[in-house]
């Protein structure tokens, strides 16, 4: 919109009426000439007055725009693209986006970066007048999104300055994208005149999420402000991510950690890592000096001599950020693993045994507890074992203890010393049985079930998948038929060498019993050729692995405190050569190893700021869980509204080692870790990737990126000092000053009109004089003909 | 002798001016009476020209017998005879005469004022003087006569004249120059506003019929600037054309059209040797008359 400084000046537009009224009354004021002769007027002439007439037009319009752009010039116009009265100082509505991530807390020259953002929030609040009003949004990521204090912009001042000085960085990372969203959502239906968004932040390029939060049409008018609040170059280490080497930790056996450690300084630095557990360094390794903006591994050993939870931390020792020196770590500890397995087709013959292959796979696995490629423990870590009167070698008795029943067996078996239940190949189990296996899931056990060609799909269907049953039946996926062979065929079984009708198509990677497999490094499951498969139909259960055909392999439900895991082939050779894969073996150890876990222990660990489930028994759902944060603090956990009994806690905040409980029970509950996200140790910053290796158009390429990157359609200004964020707001106000560039127009309209005026003159008009005569009276010759002369003129 | 103030036409100012000088024809032309002009046909007057020899039948008394005693022969002695100049004054009365601008006044006055002068003139020298007023055609014509009765005749009949019709002058200078049987001087006094050609043609036409062709060419100072500002509808004095138009835009093209016009004419008289003004009627008539005489003067010494 359009402001004028001084509106009177506006009459002086009337100026531009001048010249007309001189041009009308000078056309009005044709006067009737009698003359000797016009033998001398040729069409020719007349032509050229008629161009002249048009020329003159040209030149009426110069005059007018001349006059009117003075007058104009003289109002003072400035020119708003955001919502602002013609006449007044308008109304403002400020929402101040504040990066509150991790990264904000670096401290430079005494002071922290948030320190700085509060200073330069602290200046735009001060601009604003008593009836403006302001809101704060917190940009750090949070589960339940970003933190906006105040519901809607306020004209309270003094309550938005007393919180924004409460205010401290979090151990969050940042959300940008998602916090500007909100920050329009405040406005959208603020009246204020003038609405403006300032974004506080160091402008880290993993402040973008890859969603897009554009904000809604009617938004486009709000002026977006990124202020930079930029540190100085830094130098140090930051523990990035950390990697186990054994999906879980069993009593006695090494125990190995992966360390990755970058160095974020321009220079090489030496580097000491040490895995701390319970407070006491159990691990350390020197690694030689990382170049810079390089990352290296330190591979920790240790040997857990006791079972149940454990937790500890890496760190590195620097001191340039201290939040991203240490990542948190918590284990379950587990000794001997029993796990049950009703054997649906036994055999006299050990390899034609169902379990045969699942034998053979969990005798390596008692051998090989450790990472097939992570080789044997180093000495340090075997000397640090020794030192805590640890053995370094496997306890004979550790691993996964295999307990075979037939299925009629199962329903008076007594499940309660096992971690786990597998189903190979059952043709079908009864009531009492399937009721056992529901209260042993929904209490925190897991439950494998291989099918086969001796499977009844109607009553698994019926007894294991029924919607009627406990949270919608134990299976994940409903039985639809077997693919590539007809289940008389599977029965007589040595069809080995037919034809593959599927491969492994996907593998879920995130998923952690599975991650890792997808490299190849413990095998190639990708080569297994599967000949025949049973189709299910998953309904809402994630799949875990998928054959080429989109057939899904294994499916995964939650059930109450335990999960249940599908497989789509049997765990013999009939169907595919999946059991004769190397893989084979850390597959079917890493799911049972899952299986075995507690809820919690089995998810590796958590960003500040995510949703922690704590899972919970449908036969204990009125049990009432709470968290114990890392600072000592118990805080409530909120049941889930929908889906599977759950307990929801979001307020993960703090890095650290969480206790989650039920009330009175803190010595049986579970724990997590939470780390801060990587990325916010990550110095690759927006502006600096948008501006590129050109200066000269930077700031535009900024600009203009950080709106496509945001999903900002409105203006959007570019602060490169938060120093500079009121004056930027001040020019915002101001808006753009018109005058300047009214006024080269009119300076340009008078330089036209004087180049008008002696072009039309020269070409069109002479000037009175008499013809010349010479001495005696005696006619000069006629003047040179125009175009001649022109051509003379001409360079 | 006429009195002067009887007269429109007879300024006593120019005619004062004019008192002590004398038109002289840059030709001899022939008179009827013998005055301030060489006559063609040498006889036997007051100022000797040359010897003849004698031959029989010429009067014994023209003998010149000096000539006789020194040298034994009969020579006769012939005399440059005097005669009277016949001068024809041309006025041009069509419409477009009757222009002016902000000079004092019209062209057609102008030329009257300037013909008067020039009868009155010739009239002091004894010499005959005609009036012919033309304008598409010769409309009044008044014979080459002397005396001061024919003076007052020429007179009275300039101030009967008044612009109208339009202007043929070349059809009219031919007639003009058949017509007159004998060799005289013709003034012409015009606007000359006509095809340049035919024009200097029809000049032509009177010097080859031996007629000594003075051209005062009258034009006001307006239309040899055109100095005119406001949009204006000019309206042609002859032909009655209106066209409306900004006078500034037609200047530099009309004067241009104007000056080559001029050049032509004086171009065209310079080679039929005839002599051409151009009377600005802002300039006085005694002013502009006097300095054309004596500059005439200064030739004929």
């Amino acid at each position: 919109m359009l402001t004028l400084g001084t509106p009177l000046f506006l009459l002086g537009l009337l100026s531009a009426a001048i010249p007309l009224l001189i041009h009308l009354s000078r056309s009005r004021r044709t006067r009737k000439m009698p003359f000797s002769t016009t033998r001398f007027f040729t069409e020719q002439f007349l032509r050229s007055y008629r161009m002249s007439r048009l020329k003159e037009l040209l030149l009426l319009a110069c005059r007018m725009a001349l006059c009117a752009g003075l007058a104009l010039a003289l109002a003072a116009p400035v020119w708003h693209a955001h919502g602002k009265g013609l006449w007044g100082e308008p109304s403002r509505a400020v929402v101040l986006v504040l990066d509150d991530s991790a990264s904000m807390a670096l401290e430079v020259e005494g002071r922290t970066l948030f320190s700085r953002a509060q200073q330069a929030a602290h200046a735009i609040l001060d601009s604003l007048r008593p009836s403006d009003s302001a809101a704060l949004v917190l940009a750090g990521r949070r589960a339940n999104g970003c933190e906006v204090p105040f519901a809607e912009a306020t004209p309270q001042l003094a309550d938005v300055r007393q919180l924004l000085d409460g205010l401290q960085p979090a151990m969050l990372s940042a959300d940008l994208s998602e916090a500007i969203a909100r920050a329009h959502e405040l406005l959208r239906r603020h009246t204020a005149s003038s609405r403006e968004i300032y974004v506080l932040s160091d402008l880290q390029a993993s402040g973008i999420s890859g969603e897009a939060h554009p904000p809604p049409a009617a938004d486009a008018g709000v002026p977006v402000f990124f202020v930079r609040i930029r540190p100085a170059p830094l130098t140090g280490l930051a523990v990035t991510a950390l990697q186990y080497g054994a999906s879980r930790p069993m009593a006695g056996v090494p125990f190995a950690v992966r360390a990755h450690v970058r160095n974020l300084s321009t220079a090489s630095l030496p580097c000491t890592v040490r895995l701390v557990v319970a407070g006491r360094v159990v691990a350390e390794r020197r690694l030689p000096p990382i170049a810079a903006g390089r990352w290296a591994v330190a591979t920790l050993h240790h040997t857990f001599t006791a079972t149940g939870w454990h937790e500890g931390y890496v760190e590195v020792a620097d001191e340039a950020f201290e939040p991203d020196n240490r990542r948190w770590l918590a284990f379950q500890v587990l000794d001997r693993v029993a796990v049950l397995a009703v054997n649906g087709a036994p055999s006299q013959v050990p390899r034609l045994d169902e379990l045969f292959f699942l034998r053979a796979a969990l005798g390596v696995a008692k051998e090989q507890a450790a990472w097939p490629h992570e080789g044997a423990p180093d000495r340090a870590a075997s000397a640090t074992a020794a030192a805590n009167g640890e053995s370094g070698q496997p306890a004979p008795s550790a691993g996964i203890v295999l307990r075979t029943f037939r299925a009629d067996e199962l329903g008076s078996a007594e499940l309660g010393p096992y971690r786990a239940v597998i189903l190979a190949n059952v043709e079908s189990l009864p009531e009492a049985a399937v009721a056992r296996l529901e209260r042993f899931v929904d209490a925190g056990g897991g439950l494998l079930v291989f099918l086969g060609d001796a499977v009844n799909a109607s009553a698994y269907n019926q007894t294991l998948a029924a919607q009627d049953r406990l949270h919608g039946g134990l299976l994940p996926a409903r039985l639809l038929g077997i693919e590539g062979r007809s289940a008389a065929v599977a029965a007589e079984g040595g069809a080995a060498d037919s034809q593959p009708i599927a491969r492994l198509a996907r593998l879920d990677a995130e998923h952690p019993a599975l991650a890792g497999l997808e490299q190849g490094a413990a095998g190639n499951a990708w080569a297994a050729n599967i000949r025949s498969l049973w189709t299910v139909d998953p309904g809402n259960s994630r799949v875990l692995m998928a054959a080429d055909t989109g057939s899904p392999l294994l499916c995964e439900k939650p059930y109450g405190r335990g999960r249940v895991l599908l497989c789509a082939l049997p765990c013999d050779r009939d169907w595919s050569d999946f059991p004769l894969r190397p893989v084979w073996v850390p597959w079917l150890y890493r799911l049972l190893a899952y299986l075995a876990q507690e809820p919690l222990a089995a998810r590796g660990f958590y960003l500040t700021g995510a949703q922690v489930e704590i899972a919970a028994s449908a036969t204990a759902s009125s049990q009432r869980w709470v968290v114990r944060t890392p600072d000592g603090r118990v805080r409530p956990t909120a049941p889930a509204a929908e889906g599977p009994p759950r307990s929801l806690f979001a307020e993960t905040e703090q890095v650290g080692v969480y206790r989650a409980y039920p009330v009175g029970a803190e010595t049986v509950g579970e724990r997590f870790a939470v780390n801060l996200e990587s990325y916010e140790s990550d110095r690759r910053y927006l502006d600096e990737e948008l501006a590129g290796d050109d200066a000269s158009a930077a700031s535009r390429r900024i600009t203009d990126g950080l709106a496509r990157l945001l999903g900002v359609q409105s203006e959007v200004y570019y602060v490169e000092r938060p120093e500079a964020a009121v004056e930027a707001a001040l020019a915002a106000r101001r808006g753009i000053r018109l005058w300047d560039a009214i006024l080269a127009v009119a300076l340009l309209a008078a330089l036209a009109d004087a180049w008008l005026a002696n072009r039309i003159s020269r070409r069109h008009y002479a000037q009175p004089r008499e013809i010349s005569l010479q001495p005696g009276g005696r006619v000069m010759s006629p003047p040179p003909p125009r175009v001649a002369s022109e051509q003379v003129r001409q360079p | 002798m006429p009195q002067a103030p009887e007269y429109r036409y007879l300024d006593p100012a120019a005619l004062v001016r004019l008192k002590n000088l004398s038109l002289a024809a840059r030709l001899v032309v022939e008179g009827l009476f013998a005055g301030h002009h060489r006559s063609p046909h040498r006889g036997f007057s007051i100022e000797f020209a040359e010897h003849r020899q004698y031959t029989p039948g010429i009067d014994p008394r023209h003998i010149d017998w000096r000539v006789l005693g020194r040298r034994d022969k009969l020579y006769v002695k012939q005399y440059e005879e005097e005669t009277s100049l016949r001068c024809y004054l041309l006025v041009d009365t069509s419409a477009s005469m009757g222009y002016r601008c902000s000079a004092p006044l019209t062209k057609l006055e102008y030329a009257c004022f300037l013909a008067a002068s020039l009868a009155y003139l010739m009239a002091l020298q004894h010499d005959a003087v005609g009036l012919i007023t033309y304008d598409a055609a010769v409309r009044q014509r008044i014979p080459a006569r002397q005396g001061p009765d024919h003076l007052r005749a020429v007179l009275r009949r300039l101030e009967a004249v008044t612009p109208s019709g339009t202007t043929s002058t070349s059809a009219t200078f031919h007639e003009l120059a058949e017509r007159l049987a004998r060799r005289a001087l013709v003034i012409v006094l015009s606007d000359l506003f006509d095809e340049p050609q035919p024009l200097l043609s029809a000049l032509k036409h009177f010097r080859h019929k031996k007629h000594e062709v003075l051209v005062f060419q009258t034009l006001d100072p307006a239309e040899l600037t055109f100095p005119f500002d406001d949009v204006t509808r000019i309206e042609d004095l002859e032909t009655g054309r209106e066209i409306t138009s900004d006078p500034r835009a037609f200047r530099q093209a009309y004067l241009e059209a104007l000056g080559a016009f001029l050049a032509e004419v004086q171009q065209g008289c310079r080679q039929a040797q005839i002599d051409h003004q151009i009377v600005r009627t802002s300039e006085p008539v005694g002013d502009f008359l006097g300095r054309y005489l004596a500059r005439r003067q200064r030739l004929r010494v």
